[in-house]
């Protein structure tokens, strides 16, 4: 993998004189079609004969994303690629592919249609956090299925002591809900540093409060595990985010990347997301791809491989393209 | 309760025993207050007209048939043991299976009671599962919390949405029971996952008719067969559709496997195969058995492995037992896997609360059968009682991983009672607690008379068609010590069997089978004719460590002989020939520098407890001892694949081996051996099919026999010796090779050209006659090789047959003995080859699979 790029220049303000009124663009919130292309390549060092694959790969539908095409392309061709809907309501791919191989590429591409509206403040606001995990837990008018798998820890959301010492500075009982979501992404935001390489698909929350920096991923589940340590539902989701090269830069094939944020579940049982890698709400920008308690189920691409042994390196590039004619990879035929 | 007649002994025994029960507190299973319970009347009568000495006697025989029938539980891997065939990690020894005399009898209308109770719980438990790994009614409708269900390690998102076909998801459940101080049956536990012991139950059940014959005849009980016979009817109706008779393996542990004799029994009595996961490939969405002659697709897999273990890709990564992409296969239809993967969620403890509830809405019933008073902590007024009463009860954690042992309230001190309080308060929802079982009791024989233990039943029960069908009996257990309230797990308790007496009045229940027929015969069997490599390698080896600790023995026996009439003559011809056979002990079973060189010096002087050392001790490579235990370790992984009387010549084999004194006479052991491994080729000749499988054992004693011919002759025939010695060695050689007698009615009869020793090469090299000779062994190997349908190896063999008959006896002594030697030089390298094509066409390992990087969602900073 190239070498960890410089921090892009630092986003403008998004905080308010009050530190938690979010900052709404409406620009942000319009509609809009995205096609993404995702491209994973596994280079092995011998012959790989059987390689099995569990793949996140077909976007799902939600209330704000209209999937209008997608397209998997596994090469070598697999002996069988299956699709279901998992346990989480997700896309969930399984592939063979049993042609020896040293390359294996998975390229999807995905075109879709998002309008994500602002989430309604003083609805929100109408709730302390308190009556929120009250409602939640008495589960009138909610799927209590599904506020009980995501209220309790995971493998990769630890409600450690030291997680709910960091929640409870930002999601006191009688905050209001809303705000409690604002200072959710916002402390997130100002108390880690945007780091890749210093953790890993199995780092802790504990290990994370400690050192302090992390990627989206970590961040997503901190903040899910916040948001259970005081009772509310919190779901780890995954997809992309369109992102804006540095002033005066061109974005290069492939530089994009994919992104992991943070929803919480109201007490009527729908679902606000929230970035705290970035500070704000999510909006028309985000893409999903599916959720799930925690990266873990929603790992993009996981396999297990037999062949000669040696080692194996590991290629990702993603591509998230406007379709407003803004974008010149719009036209670029796929490679 | 002393007024018992004079001289009649006996009557004390129960007397004495009901003494020491009732001053205790709960039911006991045999007496009560003032008698005998009404089921067990016949028991009571055979213990009083037994008296102890008979009931030890008792004792003893069921120890015995446990070791003949090679019953045990428990196995390890030892990790020093590395040189094992194939890179095999061997199980370290297991246990004997402990089993007491005395059987636990139930009467027909108590035992239908609880019967009923077992079936309806199995009805609700279906239920539950079908519910929690599906639609999730219970929860949404908020009779069952969430956290009660999605917090326990059984749970298996991943597993969501895979359905048998059959009307049943949960096959197979067991549950764990114990008697109340009432005398009411309540369970402790429900076993959902692989429950084991059904195995273990027949096998008890055969024992013990042995052990009591009489009583055994005398009460009318129910059998055990019918349920195995369920247990087939009940895979075959979770299997996908299939044209021809569905395909079932039980996928185990193996050499890991505590209860692989459980397994093997089952195996033996369903008539399906016992595989490891590197038996299995997954392929095209399916899931295969790798055999020698190709893959065979398999429609049922019972599982024994936990159900995360079974597919490093969708769930536990780290598991070495499973394969990945039996999950999806299962989702696909392709394959049934039973108990479904998901079926431990049913294990938590935290669900028996909501039982009684979920029971009155889903099947509009009470709950016939309680389980033990259960509190779980996600429940806000089960909190404060667990935290309250913390000091009297017994609490566990909901799921079972990591050190959860149960915790006893009353043996905390104040302070730890505090701490635990703690922990449960911080995760409630983590921990459940029961209140501590009164269990009943029951006798056992011990030499002070009966003891009485804590009794636990293990009940099986199996899908039938809408309803289940109950195993009339079950596995019982009883605590080690007298004082003891735990009977934890299988390990280290006393097994006892349970008798179902069945009406005699009444006509026999339908349904009720003796034996289970051929349900799945002619399909099954045929369907995998082939082992497995893993399979094919250890009865490979297990022949030839067999015939390898024959020939160690035959040989030992002959320079035996020779020691004890010319040890003491130095310088003598007999002493040189001795020293001569001393030399091919060392060569031949390849133990240097044994009776060789400086070293071997003091052996040579002495060389009575250096063959006595070769015979027993099992640390010297190549040893009697050492070969006949590895023929058992192999014989031990594939324990399915062979007879019941196997275990009967291997244990006894054994135990001539581990358990000889100082005093007893080399000859005499070595005869035993010998006598041993012998009943033990019987048995391969007279009781075996002639299939692949035994092809490939039979293959491993040719070769085995033959390598250990040529390195015989070799090491006395290809070397020069003075004639007089070349007549006593030459002898030894066809002593060792029990083809004296021939060779001596062929000097009778006159030889014509050849000389005496040219005789002897004939009659062990080339004569296909003589089943001693490497001759014969090459055909047989061909014969072998033809069975398993082989195309790797037979060429050359048949070649190796050709040359070998080829031989010219003079030729081979044109120039003194060297010809000769060569020639054995070239058959014993053409033979190794033969081994190396057999095994690296049928023996070959699956590798294992690599987990890949997991692609990480590492970007999307930078908004703006």
């Amino acid at each position: 993998m190239s070498a960890t790029p410089s921090r892009p220049p630092a986003p403008e303000p998004v905080v308010t004189g009050d530190p938690l009124v979010p900052v709404i663009k409406p620009e942000h919130h319009t509609l809009r079609q995205y096609e993404v292309r995702h491209r994973t390549t596994y280079t092995y060092e011998e012959y790989v004969t059987d390689s099995f694959g569990r793949a996140l790969l077909r976007p799902r539908e939600t209330d704000q994303q209209r999937i209008i095409g997608h397209t998997v392309e596994i090469t070598p061709e697999p002996h069988i690629l299956t699709e279901h809907v998992d346990h989480f309501g997700n896309h969930s791919s399984f592939y063979e592919v049993r042609t020896p191989h040293t390359v294996l590429d998975v390229y999807k591409r995905s075109l879709m249609e998002i309008e994500w509206p602002a989430p309604d403040m003083d609805r929100l606001n109408a709730w302390t956090v308190a009556e929120v995990a009250e409602l939640v837990a008495a589960g009138e008018g909610l799927d209590r299925a599904e506020a009980a798998q995501y209220l309790l820890p995971s493998q990769l959301v630890e409600i450690a002591p030291e997680v709910v010492a960091y929640s409870a500075g930002i999601l006191p009982p009688d905050r209001p809900f809303g705000e409690g979501l604002v200072a959710l992404y916002a402390d997130i935001y100002r108390d880690f540093t945007y780091a890749k390489g210093t953790t890993s698909v199995k780092t802790t929350l504990p290990e994370l409060l400690a050192q302090r920096e992390g990627v989206c991923q970590d961040f997503a589940h901190l903040a899910a595990g916040c948001l259970r340590a005081v009772g509310i539902p919190g779901r780890y989701v995954s997809g992309y985010i369109e992102t804006r090269p540095p002033a005066g830069e061109v974005k290069l094939a492939g530089s994009d990347a994919s992104h992991a944020w943070v929803a919480a579940m109201t007490p009527e049982g729908d679902w606000v997301d929230l970035d705290p890698t970035n500070n704000h709400f999510a909006d028309s920008r985000y893409i999903v791809t599916g959720w799930g308690r925690d990266f873990r189920d929603v790992s993009p691409l996981k396999g297990v491989i037999f062949g000669e042994g040696g080692g194996s390196s590991l290629k990702v590039g993603v591509d998230v393209i406007p379709q407003d004619g803004s974008d010149p990879r719009a036209d670029a035929p796929p490679k | 309760m002393s007024s018992v007649a004079l001289g009649d002994q006996h009557l004390d025994l129960i007397d004495d025993y009901r003494e020491v029960v009732t001053s205790s507190e709960g039911v006991d299973e045999l007496v009560t207050l003032d008698g005998v319970r009404e089921a067990s009347q016949p028991l009571a009568d055979q213990i009083a007209e037994a008296g102890l000495p008979a009931l030890l006697a008792a004792r003893s025989a069921t120890r015995r048939f446990v070791a003949d029938d090679g019953i045990t539980y428990g196995a390890g891997v030892s990790p020093e043991d590395s040189e094992a065939p194939e890179g095999r990690q061997i199980p370290t020894e297991p246990r004997e299976w402990d089993l007491d005399p005395l059987p636990l009898t139930f009467g027909p209308s108590e035992w239908s009671r609880l019967e009923q109770g077992v079936r309806q719980r199995a009805v609700l438990l279906d239920a539950l599962l079908t519910d929690l790994s599906g639609e999730q009614r219970l929860v949404r409708s908020g009779t069952l919390p969430g956290a009660a269900v999605y917090g326990h390690d059984g749970w298996l998102p991943q597993a969501d949405g895979i359905r048998l076909p059959g009307p049943k998801q949960l096959v197979m459940p067991a549950m764990d029971l114990a008697r109340d101080r009432n005398g009411t049956w309540q369970v402790f536990a429900d076993r959902t996952q692989a429950p084991s012991g059904a195995g273990f139950a027949m096998a008890n059940r055969r024992i013990i008719a042995r052990v009591l014959p009489d009583l055994h005849r005398r009460v009318d009980l129910a059998r055990l067969r019918g349920f195995f016979y369920q247990v087939q009817k009940a895979l075959v109706a979770a299997a996908p559709e299939t044209d021809d008779m569905p395909r079932i393996v039980i996928l185990t542990p193996g050499a890991l496997s505590d209860t692989a004799f459980d397994e093997a029994l089952q195996s033996t009595v369903l008539g399906v195969p016992v595989v490891e996961s590197e038996d299995l490939v997954s392929r095209d969405g399916r899931i295969w058995m790798r055999t020698t002659s190709g893959l065979s697709p398999v429609d049922v897999i019972m599982r024994r492995i936990e159900g995360d273990a079974i597919d490093q890709l969708d769930l536990r990564g780290d598991s070495r037992l499973g394969l990945p992409g039996v999950v999806e296969a299962a989702r696909l239809g392709n394959v049934s896997i039973v108990n479904p993967v998901s079926s431990g969620v049913l294990e938590n403890p935290a669900l028996i609360p909501y039982l009684p509830q979920i029971c009155r809405q889903v099947l509009g019933e009470d709950l016939r059968l309680a389980s033990t008073q259960t509190w779980w902590g996600g429940d806000p007024t089960h909190l404060s009682h667990i935290v309250n009463q913390l000091g009297s009860l017994v609490v566990k954690p909901a799921s079972r991983t990591g050190n959860t042992n149960s915790v006893y309230g009353w043996e905390l001190t104040a302070q730890e009672r505090d701490e635990l309080a703690m922990r449960i308060q911080s995760e409630p929802w983590r921990w459940t607690a029961q209140d501590p079982m009164t269990m009943s009791s029951a006798p056992v024989v011990t030499a002070g008379g009966l003891e009485p233990r804590s009794v636990v039943l293990r009940t099986f029960a199996v899908a039938d068609e809408d309803d289940y069908a109950v195993m009339p009996g079950g596995l019982g257990r009883v605590a080690v010590r007298p004082d003891s309230g735990t009977v934890s797990s299988l390990t280290g308790a006393t097994s006892k069997d349970v008798w179902v007496r069945v009406d005699s009045d009444t006509t026999p229940r339908e349904g009720e089978i003796h034996s289970v027929p051929s349900l799945l015969e002619g399909s099954s069997p045929s369907g995998y004719a082939a082992p497995s490599p893993r399979v094919a390698a250890d009865l490979y080896w297990m022949g030839r460590y067999a015939e390898r600790a024959e020939a160690a023995a035959r040989l030992l026996r002959v320079a035996d002989n020779l020691v004890d009439d010319h040890a003491a003559r130095p310088g003598t011809t007999g002493h040189t020939a001795m020293l001569a056979i001393l030399e091919a002990v060392t060569e031949v079973m390849s133990v240097h520098p044994g009776f060789i060189g400086d070293e071997g010096q003091a052996r040579r002087e002495d060389p009575l407890p250096y063959l006595r050392e070769l015979t027993l001790e099992p640390r010297i490579v190549g040893s009697v001892a050492y070969s006949t235990h590895r023929a058992v370790i192999a014989a031990q992984s594939v324990r399915e694949t062979l007879s019941v009387d196997t275990w009967l010549v291997m244990s006894r084999l054994e135990r001539t081996l581990q358990h000889s004194v100082p005093q007893d006479d080399l000859q005499e052991l070595l005869m035993e051996t010998i006598e041993g491994l012998l009943a033990l080729a019987g048995i391969g000749v007279e009781s075996l099919v002639r299939d692949p499988a035994w092809a490939f054992a039979d293959a491993g004693k040719r070769v085995e026999r033959a390598q250990q011919t040529i390195r015989l002759l070799a090491s006395v025939l290809a070397v020069e010796r003075t004639p007089v010695v070349e007549g006593t060695t030459t002898e030894s050689a066809l002593l060792a090779a029990e083809s004296v007698i021939t060779y001596r009615r062929r000097l009778t009869a006159g030889l014509g050209a050849m000389s005496a020793l040219q005789a002897a090469v004939d009659l062990l090299l080339r004569d296909v006659s003589n089943p001693r000779s490497v001759a014969f062994q090459v055909q047989r190997l061909v014969e072998d090789l033809e069975l398993i349908e082989d195309e790797a190896a037979l060429p050359a063999v048949r070649g190796l047959a050709d040359r070998i008959a080829g031989l010219d006896l003079d030729e081979l002594f044109t120039d003194g003995h060297r010809p000769l030697a060569a020639a054995l030089g070239q058959v014993g390298g053409d033979l190794r080859s033969a081994h190396q094509a057999i095994d690296g066409a049928y023996f070959s390992r699956k590798e294992p699979g690599r987990s890949v990087q997991w692609v990480q969602w590492n970007g999307g900073e930078g908004s703006w």
